[in-house]
């Protein structure tokens, strides 16, 4: 009987053995699936897909202000700016979602119903918050499997490019993913000396709009934006941080107008 | 095992037990439970039958048992993975390319059991030898 314990001990210790020598390997970079690499891929995917469905604005006049609130954000909270591809889209639906690889898509729609700079970068900063806690890779998986994301890293269907695509722009992440990002939000907003309660304001504002056709897509993805905004406030209250204008009154309408010139103009 | 000479039909019945083992075993990596089953099935319908037949059938059976849970984790952990409940690590393929050397190991293992067993030589495997001799005794 001992002897058989003594050999089942042994077995044991060689499983062990082996799997802890295999375990000494970065498979993930020996078989090139490291989720950088097979985020990397995606977010080439969905963008190369996503820019062929709407107007692609490369107008450095619209994009620097915004690049500059992006920029402000990420530096006071240690984010590599290099790392956030920045995508600005003339379309009438009021929405701003990240994709896989960091790609940042905010509708020019959202930047003309945002009454200043603030209620954007609360909006800017709460995507952000999704693409460095993981949020966009893990809905994914989540929601279509990893087999399916494999199956189009490696090329798939632009059906099912679609679908999924549609999955990040146009549903709402789990609540408790919603609601961290809502609260790393405020942090980076609080950090970067930006006032959070415009965003809270927005959000109220998009609460009350539920009926217009615009907002449809970002309250679909967003629910509870009451209830969020009284977060936010909760969260941001108490501290005593000194907030500032990042863009001017001006600077600020200028870019609204340019905007809407470019709507209105069809360029 | 005591020393014994067997006829050729127990030699045949227990060599398949090994065969069993390990058709079962192939289907058995992506679903574990078809090993355990298939074996466990075959184990009943032999156990009547003489010691040297009923002593290779178990011991072809308790060698499933170990199999059964490391293939039984690494089947459930994939179902997670490719839903989405977990991510995709190092130590997952780790664990699989452990899990398929043993298995394959439990192959060519069971395999030279069958030849030997039908040629009428006595295989003991190690640990599972000594185990079937605890609980496989002659009637």
């Amino acid at each position: 009987m001992s002897k058989v314990i003594i050999q089942a001990l042994i077995s044991c210790a060689v499983f062990l053995a082996v799997l802890f020598g295999f375990a000494q390997v970065d498979w993930l970079s020996v078989l090139q699936l490291n989720n950088g690499s097979l985020e990397k891929k995606l977010g080439d995917i969905y963008w190369d897909f996503y820019r062929q469905q709407g107007d692609y604005m490369e107008d450095e006049e619209l994009l620097l202000p915004i690049d500059s609130l992006v920029e402000h954000i990420c530096t006071a909270n240690d984010i590599d700016r290099e790392d956030i591809k920045l995508h600005l889209l003339k379309t009438e639906d009021v929405n701003a979602f990240a994709l896989p690889d960091k790609h940042l898509v905010i509708h020019s729609a959202l930047v003309l119903e945002c009454k200043n700079e603030m209620e954007l970068c609360g909006v800017i900063a709460h995507e952000i918050a999704h693409m460095q806690k993981g949020h966009v890779m893990r809905k994914l998986t989540k929601s279509v499997g990893l087999s399916v994301l494999l199956n189009m890293a490696g090329g798939s269907s632009s059906e099912a490019i679609a679908q999924t695509l549609h999955l990040l722009s146009s549903t709402a992440y789990d609540r408790s993913l919603e609601s961290e990002a809502d609260a790393t939000a405020v942090g980076y907003l609080m950090n970067a000396g930006i006032d959070p309660e415009p965003f809270a304001d927005f959000l109220v504002r998009i609460d009350k709009e539920e009926d217009m056709p615009d907002f449809a897509v970002w309250i679909s993805t967003h629910p509870d934006s009451k209830a969020r905004a009284e977060k936010v406030i909760n969260l941001s209250q108490g501290q005593h941080t000194a907030y500032k204008r990042l863009l001017g009154v001006g600077e600020w309408e200028r870019l609204k107008a340019n905007l809407l010139d470019r709507s209105q103009s069809g360029q | 095992m005591i020393a014994y000479q067997p006829s050729d039909s127990e030699r045949e019945k227990a060599a398949n037990s090994y065969l069993m083992s390990l058709m079962a075993a192939m289907v058995g990596l992506p679903l574990p439970i078809v090993n355990m089953l298939a074996t466990v099935v075959f184990y009943l319908a032999n156990r009547k039958r003489s010691y040297y037949v009923r002593w290779h059938c178990t011991q072809a059976l308790i060698s499933q048992i170990p199999l059964y849970f490391i293939n039984t984790v690494l089947f459930w952990w994939t179902i997670r993975l490719l839903l989405g409940y977990d991510s995709l690590t190092s130590f997952y393929f780790a664990y699989l390319f452990t899990v398929v050397l043993f298995n394959v190991i439990d192959y060519i293992a069971t395999i030279y059991s069958a030849v030997k067993v039908r040629k009428g030589e006595q295989v003991e495997w190690y640990v599972y030898g000594g185990l079937t001799d605890l609980i496989c005794k002659p009637a």
